[in-house]
């Protein structure tokens, strides 16, 4: 009799660690609503994706159609789905209670790396809107000094023509030309602006202390990963890890998961506000 | 069967059964934190600048509140007690300079494995082993440097020893035969400081954060240059090697595969979700962490094999 109870037991708790709840990603397409196993005749990259994951957290992997990215949206903010592929639009309805955890890096592309819009403190404009037709320096030739910051101003409404560009060596000169007067405003990339201004300066305790930071962000998503806020942290961390190694371990679910990216390099971890235009603390 | 087992049966059936109705959470089967008291991580202590060794207790505190498990840091004060620490098993994680990592490699192979490595703001991912002699002096070339005291850095240090020794040979000069006096100096903040007070003719210290076509901007000259512990001016580079790929987040492979995607994802997390945290372990602001795999260290392995069988030959002093 004890054997039977302990084997009884046992099943029933294996039972227990087998319904350990499935991953549940919302696929935008057709197809008939609510979460099941994955068809058999889906394309070779979305099954390995969707095997790798079950492999990696050891549970089951649900595929959700869902007509429309909002709907989509719609179906993580009420935890029907637990991760999505979301654009800004989408994402903004339900901001408050889910957040980005990976984009994609696209081949050749830098990191989304954050910007640093700064003026003189002794400027009363403070914010983009009294910079129109302004003296701005951005600082070095690459894609980061000057595509990176333009990306930023831009989905913030400062375009091509908004202010008048002049571009320097180094971030050092760009902010001593802001300090002389020279330029109103210095748009640099944040290594740019710490090597600028760094933290650690003895001789110079403050050594910006002198500047006003107007915004401080990196360009906006495209597209985004995202899942609740709720999502336990292990989970959370568990997904970003898989995805970052997803082009290294395994590259036919990387060309499916990271399809919706123009010549896909790598999974990125994101930021929470990522698909949004707010500022970084 | 007596009463008493069908109500046991019944019991657990119920139980069993309670939990289908239950609405789901999101957990991934398993937790691989069950049975693991602390995770061990190590650091070298005598790095290039004390002060980040310090800062270091941020990757612990980080750590341990993402993986809701205690990371305890062991601090060793020379590159090979890493090395051995992270051989042996005692340790779970490490941060760890490529050559250290090729002599992990050689020690105990696929057991260890690379899961991260910083990628800069301009994608380099990175860094130069510079041959750096007193601006003041008679030395402006390598050739000057025949015959003259050369302070390395560390036997397993990438940089400062493995990296530049390949890349002489690689120009056909015999590292053992060409310099006067050698000597490690343990550190690159050390080489520089000996270097200051002549009592090496030239050292082999990391620089990064550029090219040698458009200079450097970061490395443990600039950082004690930035503390007032010596002036920039003083000093000049006659020679470089690299890129040498920048240092390696390095876990044992016989750990759960759960908690090594753990770590990758809350470390390579941090530039993002705690973007102050970031610049105060050193690292650049707009510089991020990307996934590698053995294959991004092959060269440097391959230098370390080639440097070992040298070594065998009795090619080193």
């Amino acid at each position: 009799m004890r054997r039977l109870l302990a084997a009884v037991s046992a099943l029933l708790l294996s039972a227990g660690a087998a319904q350990a709840a499935p991953l549940r990603i919302a696929a935008v397409g057709p197809g008939v609503a609510g979460c099941k196993a994955l068809d058999a005749a889906a394309p070779a990259g979305e099954r390995a994706y969707y095997a790798h994951l079950a492999k990696r957290l050891g549970v089951d992997v649900l595929n959700c159609p869902m007509a429309t990215p909002a709907a989509a949206a719609a179906a993580l903010a009420a935890g029907q789905v637990d991760i999505a592929l979301l654009d800004p639009t989408a994402f903004a309805p339900i901001q408050k209670t889910a957040r980005a955890i990976l984009t994609v890096r696209s081949e050749g592309s830098p990191n989304r790396i954050p910007v640093i819009l700064a003026v003189r403190g002794s400027d009363a404009r403070h914010t983009l809107d009294g910079f129109k037709g302004a003296h701005l320096a951005l600082a070095g030739r690459s894609a980061a000094s000057i595509d990176t910051p333009h990306a930023m101003l831009a989905e913030r409404g400062a375009g091509a023509g908004y202010f008048q560009e002049e571009v320097d060596a180094d971030g050092e000169t760009a902010v001593e030309r802001l300090r002389a007067g020279k330029v109103d405003a210095v748009a640099l990339h944040a290594a740019a602006w710490q090597r600028a201004c760094p933290p650690v300066a003895p001789k110079t305790p403050l050594p910006c202390r002198d500047l006003f930071v107007v915004i401080k962000a990196r360009p906006r998503a495209e597209q985004a990963l995202v899942v609740r806020q709720d999502m336990p942290l292990d989970l959370r961390y568990r997904l970003i890890g898989i995805h970052m190694a997803l082009h290294l371990e395994a590259p036919a679910a990387f060309a499916y998961a990271a399809g919706f990216a123009k010549s896909p390099a790598e999974f990125q971890p994101a930021e929470a506000d990522a698909l949004t235009l707010a500022n970084l603390k | 069967m007596g009463g008493t087992a069908w109500r046991w049966l019944a019991v657990l059936g119920v139980l069993a059964l309670s939990g289908c109705g239950k609405p789901q959470a999101t957990s991934a089967s398993g937790d691989w934190r069950a049975g693991i008291k602390e995770l061990k991580m190590a650091v070298n202590g005598n790095n290039d600048d004390p002060m980040m060794v310090r800062r270091r207790a941020v990757y612990r505190d980080y750590l341990s509140k993402a993986l809701g498990v205690p990371v305890k840091l062991y601090e060793s004060s020379d590159y090979n007690g890493v090395i051995q620490a992270v051989s042996s098993g005692q340790i779970d994680i490490a941060g760890i300079a490529g050559g250290g990592y090729a002599n992990v490699d050689a020690q105990v192979g696929d057991k260890v494995a690379p899961i991260l490595t910083p990628r800069q703001v301009e994608g380099e991912t990175g860094y130069y082993s510079a041959l750096m002699v007193r601006a003041d002096g008679p030395i402006k070339t390598l050739q000057d440097m025949r015959g003259r005291s050369l302070g390395y850095i560390d036997y397993n240090s990438t940089s400062g020893y493995l990296f530049p020794r390949a890349k002489l040979r690689q120009q056909g000069i015999e590292p053992d035969t060409f310099f006067g006096k050698t000597s490690f100096a343990g550190a690159h903040t050390q080489a520089v400081m000996a270097l200051a007070h002549g009592q090496f003719d030239g050292a082999f210290i990391d620089v990064s954060g550029g090219t040698p076509q458009t200079g450097f901007s970061r490395g443990p000259l600039r950082t004690m240059a930035r503390k007032g512990l010596v002036d920039l001016k003083d000093f000049r580079i006659i020679w470089t090697a690299g890129p040498i790929p920048n240092e390696a987040t390095i876990v044992r492979t016989d750990r759960p595969q759960a908690m090594i995607d753990a770590v990758r994802g809350a470390l390579g997390a941090l530039p993002y979700d705690e973007p102050e945290l970031w610049p105060q372990i050193g690292q650049l602001d707009g510089s991020t962490l990307t996934a590698v795999n053995r294959n991004h260290y092959k060269d440097v392995i391959e230098l370390r094999r080639a440097e070992l069988a040298q070594q065998r030959q009795g090619g080193h002093r």
